[in-house]
């Protein structure tokens, strides 16, 4: 009887002690959580969230510094999954941040470029083509329709259109 | 020859009541349309264009650039001008309309030098039979629209039974009846040449029951065939018996449950029309662009099947085959057979290698309303893929086509039997149809975004690189300067006047140290 009492008394302080190291040794896994959360934003890289991109803004959620509702690309549907990933509660898009539209895509009218590159260092996903003094242009297939190449042009020589190209992203 | 008749069943399936079965429409020849259009995005396959508008294409010339290998190219049905790529209509697309060339005919029908892929397909070792197979395009007729090369290469196993699917099992499509009743010797010598490309012991042809005057015909033709290897099997006429998996299960006894195919099963089954095309394409080197197509409805004056070219508008066949009343937009168009045939909305669409029938109908007098689902399981009672339609079509109304999927949407083979018995009048093969679309979607946008996330850290790794580099860059020449004055003050030897400048300078500073005012008016 009492035998048994000391092993197990030393079995679960042993199994508690390795568990309590284990546990401070790797930390509550923050990085695979922003990961899970990445997935489910729709990675326009837009920075409308405020954040420089979604990994940015994912890591923000992950540490509970920024709310769910701050993606208008990806609107209710985003919010609804990220609620139910993260057993939180489905709160209206922050509509001071932006809208929820459909698709887009950023087409550059070529014969007005000038070639200045700010574009280019613009987008957030390497989607223009071009260098300096040439004409530059979007790649389609690639365009995430973010709209952050439209600011730095300097002659406002890019367009937003319907994206008929791709399929429709959400 | 003599016929054997089958009675193997499988799951589920409709015994149909067909009035056309008997009936074998008349094949009439069509001429060069004025139009024709290929969509760049059907069911399996999607194309990038290599050519522009206003460019010539001759017949069998490649109109789209070179993909990753198994996919099927895009030809040039006819000769004539691209007239433009833009938005058409599509029977198979759920939205409608798919990018599309748009080609005007000029008429010549003149073939491109390079469409002939080879002279004599006997003299080709096995390996460049298959790639002149690929670069033929030939689409498989039926109605799943594979690509052949794609159904021959998808085999795990080699083939070792090799079926002729000439069941027409579904009403009103009457296609593959006239060309059995018309060209059975060309699908015959199309099996035998399929057969040994892909090494199959036996061939079974497969033909529905209650069609004898078709049966009679095959029976002739090969007799005139005689082959040890070569058997004629009647299958039961039960709903959809002419499926794939359906029509494994009865002539082999083979089950196949998706998403496992025959191919992996040493079983390769063909389509009767697809074997026709196959051996025009072997006896001569081009590429073949004709089919047949049923166009018929209550609404059709004189229903025929049309040899027509592929990318032909639909419009122009109906126009054949006269409208009782002028075209409204209350006539419903369906593409396929009356029980799985799915609508379509414009009559401009054009037909593709996998269309097999049109249905022109009159406007519906007595439209069924759709009621609430009562849980009878009739509909799972009759799914020849052994599904719980009920059961999906719950998920699917509570918005969650994901959970459908759990149940086996992917397995559906939309044959319509649940719409049938379904005392409720729900559509629900349109619903898994839709939901697929959905889920197809789904699935590409989160490629899309996975391919955005990827770019976007390939990039922010580069920013981050380059600012390293030039922090790097900046140390390096730092480090470069001070060793540069340190060695400067170490090996230049001391100028002369060295103690003289020290002197001056503790002079000037000490004379104004002692400038009175300096604190103040400085």
């Amino acid at each position: 009887m009492i035998a048994a009492i000391v092993v197990f008394s030393v079995l679960a302080a042993g199994v508690g002690y390795a568990l309590g190291k284990l546990a401070s040794r790797l930390p509550a896994d923050a990085s695979s959580l922003a990961d899970q959360i990445n997935q489910l934003l729709p990675q326009t890289q837009c920075g409308q969230c405020q954040y420089p991109g979604c990994r940015p803004y994912a890591e923000a959620i992950a540490t509970a510094q920024a709310p769910i509702n701050q993606c208008p690309p990806g609107g209710e549907q985003t919010i609804h999954a990220l609620a139910d990933l993260l057993g939180r509660e489905v709160i209206a898009l922050d509509t001071e941040l932006g809208e929820c539209k459909p698709a887009q895509l950023a087409v550059i009218r070529e014969d007005e470029c000038i070639g200045c590159t700010l574009c280019i260092h613009a987008c957030p996903v390497d989607a223009i083509l071009g260098a300096s003094r040439m004409m530059h242009t979007v790649i389609a297939s690639e365009c995430t329709g973010c709209e952050l190449c439209l600011p730095p042009c300097p002659v406002d020589c890019i367009d937003l259109q319907a994206d008929t190209v791709n399929i429709q992203r959400a | 020859m003599k016929p054997q008749h089958l009675t193997n069943r499988f799951q589920g399936g409709l015994v149909v009541s067909d009035p056309t079965a008997t009936k074998v429409l008349p094949v009439i020849a069509t001429g060069l349309p004025t139009t024709v259009v290929l969509p760049l995005q059907t069911s399996h396959n999607s194309y990038t264009p290599n050519v522009d508008s206003g460019q010539a294409v001759l017949k069998g010339q490649r109109l789209d650039h070179l993909t990753p290998s198994g996919a099927s190219p895009l030809l040039a049905p006819t000769s004539g001008v691209i007239k433009s790529i833009a938005r058409y209509a599509c029977s198979q697309s759920p939205g409608g309309a798919v990018n599309s060339i748009i080609i005007d005919v000029d008429g010549e029908d003149n073939w491109h030098p390079d469409a002939q892929l080879f002279h004599d397909w006997h003299q080709l070792s096995r390996d460049s039979q298959l790639t002149a197979l690929q670069a033929s395009a030939l689409i498989g007729h039926g109605g799943g629209g594979f690509a052949l090369y794609r159904k021959l290469t998808s085999a795990t196993k080699p083939i070792k039974t090799l079926i002729v699917n000439a069941v027409e099992c579904e009403p009103m499509i009457n296609c593959d009846a006239a060309l059995l009743q018309t060209a059975a010797n060309d699908i015959i010598a199309g099996a035998f040449a399929l057969a040994s490309l892909c090494g199959a012991d036996n061939t079974v042809i497969a033909i529905e029951n209650g069609k004898q005057q078709i049966l009679q015909s095959l029976v002739e033709s090969l007799t005139d065939n005689t082959s040890n290897n070569m058997t004629l099997c009647v299958v039961p006429d039960i709903y959809p018996v002419g499926a794939e998996r359906q029509l494994v299960e009865v002539v082999c006894g083979v089950k196949v449950v998706a998403p496992d195919i025959p191919s992996r099963h040493g079983i390769l089954c063909c389509n009767a029309a697809t074997l026709a095309a196959f051996h025009s394409f072997v006896s001569t080197g081009y590429p073949s662009l004709r089919r047949l197509v049923t166009v018929a409805g209550s609404a059709i004056q004189k229903p025929a099947n049309f040899d027509a070219l592929i990318g032909t508008p639909i419009k122009d066949l109906v126009d054949i085959a006269g409208m009782h009343s002028p075209m409204t937009a209350e006539h419903s168009l369906t593409v396929g057979g009356s029980i799985c045939g799915t609508g379509f909305y414009d009559f401009n669409a054009p037909v593709l290698a996998n269309t097999n029938c049109i249905l022109v109908d009159k406007p519906d007098k007595n439209p069924v309303t759709e009621v609430a689902c009562i849980r009878c399981a009739r509909c799972s009672d009759v799914c020849p893929a052994e599904l719980l339609p009920q059961q999906m079509h719950r998920h699917i109304q509570a918005g969650k086509p994901e959970d459908a999927q759990a149940f086996g949407l992917d397995a559906c083979i939309e044959c319509g039997c649940c719409d049938q018995v379904c005392p409720s009048n729900i559509p629900l093969t349109a619903s898994f149809r839709d939901s697929r679309a959905t889920l197809r979607q789904r699935h590409q946008i989160e490629i899309a975004a996975n391919e955005s996330a990827r770019r976007y850290d390939m990039r922010q790794q580069r920013l981050e690189q380059k600012t390293l580099e030039k922090n790097r860059r900046l140390m390096e020449r730092k480090r470069a300067l001070q060793k540069q004055t340190a060695s400067t003050e170490q090996s230049s030897p001391q100028r002369p006047d060295a103690d003289a400048i020290k002197a001056a300078m503790m002079r000037s500073r000490q004379r104004k140290k002692n400038r009175p005012g300096n604190d103040s008016t400085g």
